[in-house]
């Protein structure tokens, strides 16, 4: 299997699983999607999916294409949980077609919501190397096709939410410790009046999310790119800093507690035959910052953020080509877990 | 930005509450927000319409009629109408900002905190006569780096058979296409 993005490391990644920033772009002089032709729709997915693969002239990688609509929704759910495509796009795919480069790094949706969404990721805390490089693509899409733009409100998108930048940025926080402290929510709260947001990564609920977290900016009009960049970091790096105070303490002034509480996630992740979802995500996280932070080893690196999204039910579907549920999906993903999960080093 | 409560769908209400004395934003998509007890306001199905004539529920008949009227205002190009809008929050086309621009720009500052867009600007924002014939050259490169490709592969294809003069005529082709690309690209 080719490399993907996220089996590289980056900066400050013992706590920062990966950076995306997403851009949505419209074509000037054609309706928004869902305003267009069932016909002028396909012609243009068409037509986008052709040219946009044009990019791989500035960044190299190769690009494949496909039509969302003609996908099996267990395969859209499962992009969706590896966060290449969003939900408005697993749910009403019609029309919408989809690029990803083969390291999976740069994804772009096509007449979804809007008519491009352009989307790269990478591993750590990388904002500023990822809009340096999607910065290059937009304009190189843009020689290709003139933009909807505004010179008052910005880009023009289709919800008033992205006007402006058209511009969201994220970081994938694992807030393995910070997360059970009580002022979380103290934090959670304080952290919105920087205008972003911290939301669990994984589903809507905080106890399958395996505290994972996704910091993002909540605003795309009167603020530039940098300054989006700027304040996802400042807000970032506290809660690094945070979270790795308790991890110091943890590792320095409790280190038997630690150990214990990691070689049972172990244990239990080794040796179960029944794996819930959440049950897995928060032994996974306890195998994460254990790793992160050399309270346990591994024969080789495991790379647990891609195993957290590999238990997830449309990933698991995928994976086994069974439309698992209930039981057998607890089975099947403590099966995953024994696969893929690497020895403990002696 | 998603609505704080199902996290779903896209927020497009923002409510303003006084608890304790706090001043406290709430961003809700429409449904969350006529399901979460300010339903006695917004039933009228049209949430966003109210919260931007401010009356939330304390129109007068006069205002309401007005409101009637603005629901219908249609976007010309894309038939889009302010109902639509306020109904699914989203935007048909460019124009629609334009048509529905008064009824719409406080509420963006709110959602926004602002109204004033910064940052990058994109090269590109017409078919203007520029794009047009950026268009037209990258196509015309395109072709010939086609025509090139084909007489190629059609030049070793006519070396693995051994048939040279085929081979040397098509290295002419090639040597005079080469010619008109590299021209051609000196005049951009
Ligand atoms: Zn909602
Ligand atoms: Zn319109």
């Amino acid at each position: 299997m080719s490399m993907k993005w996220y089996d590289e490391a980056g900066t400050e990644s013992s706590v920062v699983a990966a950076s995306r920033i997403r851009l949505s772009r419209n074509l000037n002089a054609c309706c928004f999607p869902g305003k267009m032709s069932e016909q002028q729709t396909k012609e243009m997915t068409d037509d986008l999916c052709r040219k946009l693969k044009r990019i791989s002239r500035i960044d190299g990688r190769s690009y494949e294409d496909c039509r969302l609509d003609q996908m099996d929704s267990m395969k859209r759910e499962a992009l969706e949980e590896k966060q290449i495509i969003n939900g408005a796009s697993v749910k009403d795919p019609k029309g919408a077609g989809l690029l990803v480069s083969g390291d999976e790094a740069v994804s772009i949706t096509v007449n979804s919501v809007d008519h491009i969404r352009l989307q790269l990721s990478q591993s750590g805390m990388e904002l500023q190397q990822i809009w340096a490089q999607i910065d290059k693509l937009d304009d190189c899409i843009n020689e290709m096709y003139p933009y909807a733009y505004d010179e008052t409100l910005g880009y023009m998108t289709t919800y008033p939410t992205n006007l402006g930048t058209g511009m969201k940025a994220y970081l994938v926080l694992h807030l393995a410790l910070l997360d059970s402290v009580d002022k979380f929510s103290d934090i959670v709260e304080e952290i919105s009046r920087y205008g972003v947001k911290l939301r669990p990564a994984f589903g809507k609920d905080k106890e399958i999310s395996g505290s994972m977290y996704v910091l993002s900016n909540q605003k795309t009009l009167g603020i530039s790119e940098q300054e989006i960049i700027q304040v996802i970091e400042k807000v970032g790096s506290q809660l690094i800093s945070q979270e790795k105070s308790l991890r110091r303490h943890s590792v320095e002034r409790h280190r038997i507690h630690a150990e214990d509480i990691c070689l049972k996630a172990y244990g239990n992740l080794r040796y179960s035959r029944l794996m819930s979802l959440s049950s897995g995500m928060r032994l996974l996280s306890s195998l994460r910052w254990g790793q992160e932070e050399q309270v346990i080893t591994f024969e080789k690196y495991c790379n647990i953020y891609e195993l957290m999204i590999g238990i997830q039910p449309a990933s698991l579907r995928v994976f086994y080509e069974k439309n698992l549920e209930g039981e057998a999906m607890d089975q099947a993903r403590a099966d995953y877990l024994q696969r893929f999960l690497p020895l403990l080093k002696q | 930005m998603l609505c704080e409560q199902c996290n779903e769908r896209e927020a497009t209400v923002v409510i303003r509450e006084v608890a304790g004395g706090v001043a406290k934003e709430r961003h809700l998509c429409s449904q969350c927000a006529s399901q979460s007890g300010l339903g006695a306001f917004l039933d009228t199905g049209s949430p966003f319409a109210r919260l931007l004539s401010g009356i939330l529920g304390f129109g007068t008949p006069e205002e309401e009629q007005e409101e009637d009227a603005a629901m219908k205002l249609t976007c010309p190009s894309c038939s889009t109408t302010y109902g639509d809008f306020v109904k699914n929050s989203r935007f048909g086309c460019s124009e629609c900002y334009e048509t529905f621009g008064l009824l719409i720009h406080d509420n963006i500052k709110k959602l926004q905190g602002s109204d004033k867009h910064v940052g990058k600007r994109p090269r590109y924002t017409g078919c203007t006569a520029e794009h047009e014939k950026l268009v037209t050259q990258e196509k015309e490169k395109e072709s010939l780096r086609d025509q090139l490709e084909i007489l190629q592969a059609k030049q070793q294809e006519a070396v693995r058979e051994e048939d040279f003069e085929a081979a040397a005529r098509y290295r002419d082709e090639i040597r005079s296409l080469k010619e008109r690309m590299k021209n051609e690209h000196e005049m951009v």
